[in-house]
């Protein structure tokens, strides 16, 4: 049997293997494998079912959702499949490095499940597995159960206020992996601190109106008027943002 | 990943069969427990440099980098910072060894250069000091089973850059290699927002990092910016009809100017008053230096509009420089 490029169905590890019969030995997990056709049916792939448009549309609830009301700019989108373990009771671990700020929160998506072959995944890339599952997992049982699952990702790279942002969608349920946050646009907070600078406003012009003769008030009202709203807006635009903060 | 072709190892102690280790040039016998270098062929050397950082000590440099800082008083305080992540970063080192002078006796020089071997976002790669990281501390053979445990250990995709010629020297050897270098990403969330810090794995240097400004701290200068307007707008209207007769005393085309010029004026500092209070500002800060910039910020905001109005008047008025260029 000539050399011939293999994928360990349990590792992910492209090798070459040119041992005579049809095992191998997979040099990463030193799983026998057999070279036969259905080699590589181990690997599982979840069948993408978000198109381009669906996950535009999941974006835009997703930047509402935190409260980001600003629209992204150069909006570019791309298929990616990334392996995870899949761990007994669903557990997801990348099999992978993946710097995802909310990974803990990341489920098996649900979907249907198929033999993962590369020449099917098309022209989308095929993030390779580097992580085995000795590196995550101790215990031996676990560790042989651990199936190889690719995960089909819709990449979405946007700009906004001048910051590229990039969040992963699972193309099965829709499920977001973010790695930068956009600021929260924080609309109720502008609100009111415009309306209370407009009160500010307000409450100065009739201070120094006060101050100059242009009231039937005397001078110093002006002047405790100017003091006193400076103090009210300091205190409750203060309150107003470590309730913010607090939220 | 490469694709590398397995050979059947055995150990040269005890003759053990040795399983293969993608990524790795170092393992451990599993009958004789002996540690093993694998070195192949054509492969480059692959090391790793231990971090001379904890984790608890990488939230503890990043805390006192903003030390001092107006920050909110939340940020960074226990709970919402996460468990800091350790990530070794391969980059690609080559060291040149070259004679100097030839003629008057040769002069063996090792010039070293790195270069990051993977880019990933939100990491400045560029910016870490890869030549002292290297040589901070003791170089391991990269056991990368090993490192994932505790780490996300990275796998090199970028190509190796060419190095230039040296001027006055003849390169007589030539060694590439990689090495993983620690680095240690520290994340924190405040008020919806999530702020990191990339330190240096070695030497705690604050590689990039991100944090809020305190917002109070603009509240004093809204006060200033709403008074100055408040006395602009609420002072007795004879002031104005004083200063435009002013005006008009000095020059007649000048007070045209200035009449209409001043409430423009006006007008755009109240602009500018109101872009500066409303947006949030936080701090970005790095070896060079901490600086503010505005998070929600467009491009192009009321002042820069008020004031590109402006341009667009003036060429109004004069006849516009551009279409007389077009037309010529």
């Amino acid at each position: 049997m000539t050399a011939e490029e293999h994928v360990c169905p349990r590792c992910g590890i492209r090798f070459d293997a040119d041992e005579e019969g049809v095992f191998a030995t997979c040099p990463a997990c030193g799983s026998l494998l057999h070279l036969g056709d259905e080699a590589e049916i181990a690997h599982q792939r979840l069948v993408p079912v978000l198109d381009e448009a669906a996950v535009l549309g999941r974006l835009a609830r997703w930047l509402r959702d935190r409260e980001v009301l600003a629209d992204p700019k150069e909006v570019a989108t791309r298929l990616l499949w990334f392996p995870f373990w899949l761990l007994p009771g669903d557990a997801l671990v990348p099999a992978a490095p993946l710097l995802a700020s909310n990974l803990g929160a990341f489920r098996a998506p649900a979907g249907d499940r198929v033999a993962f072959r590369e020449g099917e995944a098309g022209p989308a890339e095929i993030v390779p597995a580097s992580v085995p599952p000795a590196a995550i997992v101790d215990d031996e049982a676990t560790r042989r159960a651990a199936r190889l699952l690719h995960v089909p990702f819709r990449e979405v790279r946007f700009r906004l206020w001048g910051h590229d942002y990039t969040v992963w969608f699972d193309a099965a349920t829709g499920q977001a992996l973010d790695f930068d946050l956009p600021p929260t646009s924080e609309r109720r907070l502008d609100v009111t601190y415009a309306l209370l600078l407009l009160a500010l406003f307000a409450a100065g012009v009739y201070g120094v109106r006060t101050l100059f003769g242009g009231t039937a008030a005397p001078g110093w009202v002006g002047a405790a008027v100017l003091a006193g709203a400076a103090g009210v807006f300091l205190a409750v635009a203060f309150a107003l943002i470590r309730l913010t903060e607090s939220r | 990943m490469t694709n590398a072709r397995p050979t059947a190892l055995s150990c040269p102690r005890c003759g053990g069969r040795l399983p293969g280790v993608a990524s790795s040039a170092l393992l451990g016998c599993p009958s004789c427990d002996s540690p093993l270098a694998v070195l192949a062929e054509g492969f480059p050397v692959r090391e790793s440099v231990r971090p001379a950082l904890g984790g608890d000590e990488a939230v503890a440099r990043t805390r006192a980098f903003w030390e001092g800082r107006k920050v909110p008083r939340a940020f960074l305080a226990a709970g919402s910072v996460e468990e800091p992540i350790l990530v070794f970063v391969p980059f690609h080192e080559r060291v040149r060894t070259f004679v100097l002078r030839p003629r008057e006796g040769p002069v063996f020089v090792d010039r070293p250069s790195f270069a990051p071997a993977v880019r990933i976002p939100g990491v400045p790669l560029e910016k870490l000091d890869a030549a002292s990281a290297s040589g901070a501390t003791a170089r391991e053979a990269l056991n990368a089973s090993a490192l994932q445990r505790r780490a996300l250990v990275f796998d090199p995709t970028e190509e190796a850059p060419k190095t230039p010629a040296i001027s006055g020297g003849t390169v007589v050897e030539e060694k590439a290699g990689l090495v993983w270098l620690p680095v240690w990403l520290v994340r924190c969330r405040h008020a919806r927002n999530l702020y990191e810090a990339v330190l240096d794995g070695t030497s705690g240097s604050v590689l990039h990092a991100r944090a809020p400004m305190e917002r109070t701290t603009l509240l004093p200068e809204a006060v200033f910016f709403t008074y100055v307007f408040a006395f602009v707008f609420g002072m007795p209207l004879a002031w104005w009809g004083k200063l435009v007769a002013f005006y008009f005393q000095l020059h007649w085309l000048g007070g045209l100017v200035l009449t209409v010029g001043t409430p423009g004026v006006v007008f755009w500092v109240l602009a500018f008053a109101w872009d500066r209070v409303r947006f949030r500002y936080e701090w970005t800060g790095d070896r060079l230096g901490v600086r503010r910039e505005p998070v929600n910020r467009p491009g192009r905001t009321l002042p820069e509009k008020i004031r590109d109005g402006f341009f667009t008047a003036a060429r109004w008025l004069n006849g516009s420089p551009d279409k007389e260029e077009d037309r010529s």
